[in-house]
């Protein structure tokens, strides 16, 4: 039978000792004291139950637990049931104390995990997780089990991150699944999951999965030490401790990977990576990450290297894109008219001609428009968005050429810039870029390609300065590195990529021993 | 102790070697050879490339004794406490001069392509400003962005060439030696050449680059590679320059490089003007020269008072900012940059021979110091 020991908070300790009175921290013999005592810390909670019984019809006992967070079935058949047996031929008067510990841990409950305490404190905790106490009058001590159960959504498509071929499972919100999912797929004995408690209140369980035979141990080290530094009261998803143990917080630009799939999770943990799980939340944090790691997706390595390292690049332009693609057409037609061929220049200027606002002004106005009509379609229910989409279509599209509203031209470049911010895999680093068009439009609004230049190298300078856990954002571009360089603008054929990344500083650099 | 990580790689110190010295200034280099010596300005400008060569060496000789040393604490150990922070900040002032004077280069080629009608004031505040804020970075970021530039300086300019090439005529690039001209007189325009402030700016980063790179042995091969780099892409683009245009027609033109920017034309329909986009590289060009410059003069200073370049980005720029707008047009502003050059020339040959005597002599000492 496995024992557990769970570590209480001190803060809370704090709380309850002085809640409780002095001498009376730990369990007392009489039943009915002990009862009391829960009673009155729980208040009578809806959920807060007691069930006195006769412990082999004989003594009284009784267990206490919380029943929205329990397995009910599991406490009547592997608890009650056998506690309650008068079949059997015990008798605890002939026993010692330890003994009858002994017995009803080791002969008569059927529970994989349980513990004793003594322990208000810890006591309380444990009924907080979902476990069921069992209190024998005369015993100085309480026993608790894990009966914890709550209703988990079965496991689905990640809706984030879908693949046309690629394994159909995700992450859901509890984390003893998605260690199981893991653990499905890496069946190693090197997997290491350490397990921390994050936020003052919520004391939310955080699991850190590494390969101990592979990653770096100073990666490791500093990614425990963020997470041992994070001061909150609460953490809800790992978006709150995503915030907390990045190296620019100020940075628009993600340096942790979030992901819902096991097999990225799998993949980068072979790779050398460490992965945060946060119990309660779909998504598993890979660090560190480098830029080109938001341009890939799983599919990559499934399909031909030739149209995954195509696809890559792709999604590279598309990205890039979406951030200049406005400020160059800004330039052009502004700044650099000669720029534009004679032929072009007829259609643009005829597209235009009866459009009340100057360039920067409908640019600015279509991008606002377009940013609203992207974020109403998030947050509708799917079937309202599509009338959405196609009042979007309607109204901003044609009627508002129509209307000589806008030019035509512009709702094209418009319309290129969001498709190709949605083309990135990665949601984060797609919407970094959105949000840096801004800046970048406004200072070529004022000084043509001469500001669109400036803003371009002021973006490149910070990416170049800015690090993931050490690794520099821009590897293996720059630094330059051969070997990993076979896997980031392009994917090179599987049997290429022998080593693991070299900006990862792994124990065994080769895959294969 | 610095970490492997924290340390310039052989590759980086070339990019920040090629990428500081080839800058805004070769648009014109053509000019000052083609004005001085005729058709020998080819000529001439490899001999001022040469020069250049031999004073990188001198600088390699000078930190190989202690490469573990900065500037301010080479000059420190040769010329004693109170001298060397003279002159590193003497250096720091100089390098505020010769960096403003390119800033301003830069913006008078913007002036005249991107914003004609912009106030010159606004680019050259909008330029020191980006180059300060770059300031702020670590040098192995400075190290990083050298290497990410490399690319976007290297091949615009390489395919300048190759599309230029074609219209070259042999007969402009003749006579080598040109016409009824001195040996002293193209010797003379050589050294026109190498005061060009972008040289002396490439040659003072490895002061900056050596106490910082990981492996000071390779730096001499990475110096020789760095020139090598540097001669191909400047003797390539002079020599071609010199073909298209013939030496009367140089004169003719502030900038000729870009003038044959202008020249190539290729049969893509969005793609006819092509120099648009060559300009948008030479910002690239030009930021990676005056980042250098403004991190010399930042740097040098830091490091007479013992701190970290990273904590005065600010400082200096009022006076960039200043000196580059002191200016009424590129006319005095390249009279200006000749002068300045000359004397920014001798001081800095003066200290460098100085310090390859002082250092020659320490190393004749220290090996007969050693037992046999």
């Amino acid at each position: 039978m496995a024992r557990k020991k769970t570590r209480s908070n001190p803060k809370q300790t704090d709380a309850l000792n002085t809640m409780l009175k002095q001498g009376e921290r730990e369990v007392d013999p009489n039943l009915s004291t002990n009862i009391d005592k829960l009673e009155g810390f729980f208040d009578r909670d809806s959920d807060f139950t007691v069930r006195p019984f006769k412990l082999i019809g004989k003594y009284p006992a009784a267990i206490i637990y919380l029943d929205s967070i329990v397995d009910k079935k599991g406490i009547n058949q592997d608890i009650l049931k056998p506690l309650m047996n008068q079949q059997s031929n015990y008798s605890f008067e002939a026993l010692t104390f330890e003994q009858i510990k002994t017995v009803i841990y080791e002969e008569l409950i059927y529970q994989t995990r349980g513990s004793e305490e003594t322990k208000w404190t810890s006591i309380i905790e444990h009924i907080l997780r979902g476990y069921t106490i069992v209190l024998v009058d005369q015993i100085k001590l309480a026993f608790a089990f894990d009966t914890f159960d709550v209703a988990e959504r079965s496991i689905s498509q990640p809706e984030a991150e879908q693949v046309i071929r690629g394994p159909r499972d995700g992450f859901i919100e509890s984390l003893s699944t998605n260690i199981s999912l893991i653990r499905f797929r890496l069946p190693v004995p090197s997997l290491r999951i350490k397990s921390l408690k994050i936020g003052q209140l919520t004391q939310s369980k955080v699991a850190v999965f590494y390969l101990d035979s592979i990653v770096n141990p100073s990666l490791l080290e500093s990614v425990i030490d963020r997470l041992n530094q994070i001061k909150t009261d609460r953490v809800l998803d790992a978006g709150y401790i995503e915030e907390q143990i990045r190296d620019a917080p100020k940075s628009p630009f993600p340096q942790i990977q979030y992901t819902e799939r096991p097999d990225v999770v799998v993949g980068n943990l072979l790779e050398g990576r460490v992965t945060i799980i946060v119990d309660g939340s779909p998504f598993g944090l890979i660090a560190p990450a480098t830029i080109t790691q938001f341009l890939h997706t799983p599919e990559d390595y499934n399909e031909h290297f030739l149209i995954s390292s195509a696809t890559r690049m792709i999604r590279l332009i598309a990205l890039v894109l979406s951030l200049i693609m406005p400020s160059l057409y800004l330039a052009a037609i502004s700044f650099h008219p000669e720029l534009i061929p004679t032929r072009f220049a007829i259609a643009i200027t005829s597209g235009r001609t009866g459009v009340p606002f100057p360039l920067f002004l409908e640019i600015f106005i279509m991008e606002i428009a377009m940013e609203i009509l992207r974020e109403a379609t998030i947050r509708m229910p799917k079937q309202i968005g599509a009338a959405l989409s196609i009042v979007g279509v309607l109204v901003v599209g044609q009627a508002a050429v129509e209307a000589g509203f806008v030019s035509p031209l512009t709702v094209v470049i418009i319309a290129l810039t969001t498709i190709g911010s949605f083309a990135t895999p990665s949601y984060n680093i797609a919407i970094a870029l959105r949000l840096l068009r801004f800046p970048m439009l406004l200072m070529t609004t004022l000084l043509g390609l001469y500001g669109f230049m400036i803003s371009w190298i002021i973006i490149s300078n910070h990416l170049l300065s800015l690090r993931s856990f050490g690794v520099p954002y821009l590897q293996p571009l720059s630094p330059g590195n051969w070997n990993d360089l076979k896997d980031a603008i392009i994917r090179t054929p599987l049997r290429w990529l022998k080593y693991r990344p070299d900006a990862l500083n792994t124990k065994h650099k080769q895959r294969l021993k | 102790m610095k970490t492997k990580v924290d340390q310039l790689t052989m590759l980086q110190y070339i990019c920040i070697l090629v990428n500081s010295t080839i800058g805004i200034s070769v648009l014109s280099l053509p000019r000052w050879g083609a004005t001085n010596a005729g058709t020998a300005g080819i000529l001439a400008t490899f001999i001022g490339l040469v020069l250049f060569f031999i004073f990188l060496m001198a600088i390699l000789l000078i930190t190989s004794a202690y490469p573990q040393h900065n500037f301010f604490e080479i000059i420190c150990l040769h010329l004693g406490k109170t001298l060397g922070r003279i002159v590193t900040i003497g250096f720091s002032i100089q390098y505020v001069i010769l960096t403003s004077v390119i800033i301003r280069e830069f913006t008078e080629v913007m002036a005249t392509t991107l914003l004609r009608e912009t106030p010159v004031e606004i680019t050259i505040f909008v330029l020191v400003l980006t180059v300060a804020l770059s300031t702020q970075k670590s040098l192995i970021d400075y190290g990083y962005i050298n290497y990410f530039y490399f690319p976007f300086i290297i091949i615009p300019g390489l395919l300048l060439i190759s599309l230029a090439f074609p219209s070259g005529q042999y007969s402009n690039i003749l006579p080598v030696l040109g016409n009824g001209i001195t040996l002293s007189k193209i010797f003379i325009t050589s050294i026109d050449i190498v005061i060009l402030p972008f040289f002396q700016i490439g040659l003072f980063t490895l002061f900056l680059v050596i106490p910082n790179i990981k492996r000071p042995k390779k730096a001499l091969k990475g110096g020789v590679i760095g020139w090598l780099i540097i001669t191909m892409m400047i003797m390539l683009m002079t020599t071609v320059t010199y073909a298209v245009f013939g030496v009367e027609q140089i004169k003719d033109e502030v900038w000729p490089v870009l003038a044959l920017t202008r020249t190539i034309r290729l049969a893509i329909p969005p793609l006819q003007r092509l120099d648009v986009f060559f300009i948008l590289f030479w910002v690239i060009t030009g930021f990676t020269t005056i980042f250098s410059g403004y991190l010399i003069a930042t740097s040098f200073f830091a490091q007479s008072c013992r701190m970290s370049h990273t904590k005065l980005p600010y400082l200096f720029s009022p006076a960039f900012f200043l000196i580059a707008r002191t200016f009424d047009n590129h006319v005095q502003l390249y009279e200006f940059m000749q002068q300045i050059g000359h004397i920014t020339f001798a001081i800095t040959t003066s200290l460098l021979m100085i310090l390859v005597i002082i250092t020659l002599f320490k190393k004749r000492r220290t090996a007969n110091e050693t037992p046999q």
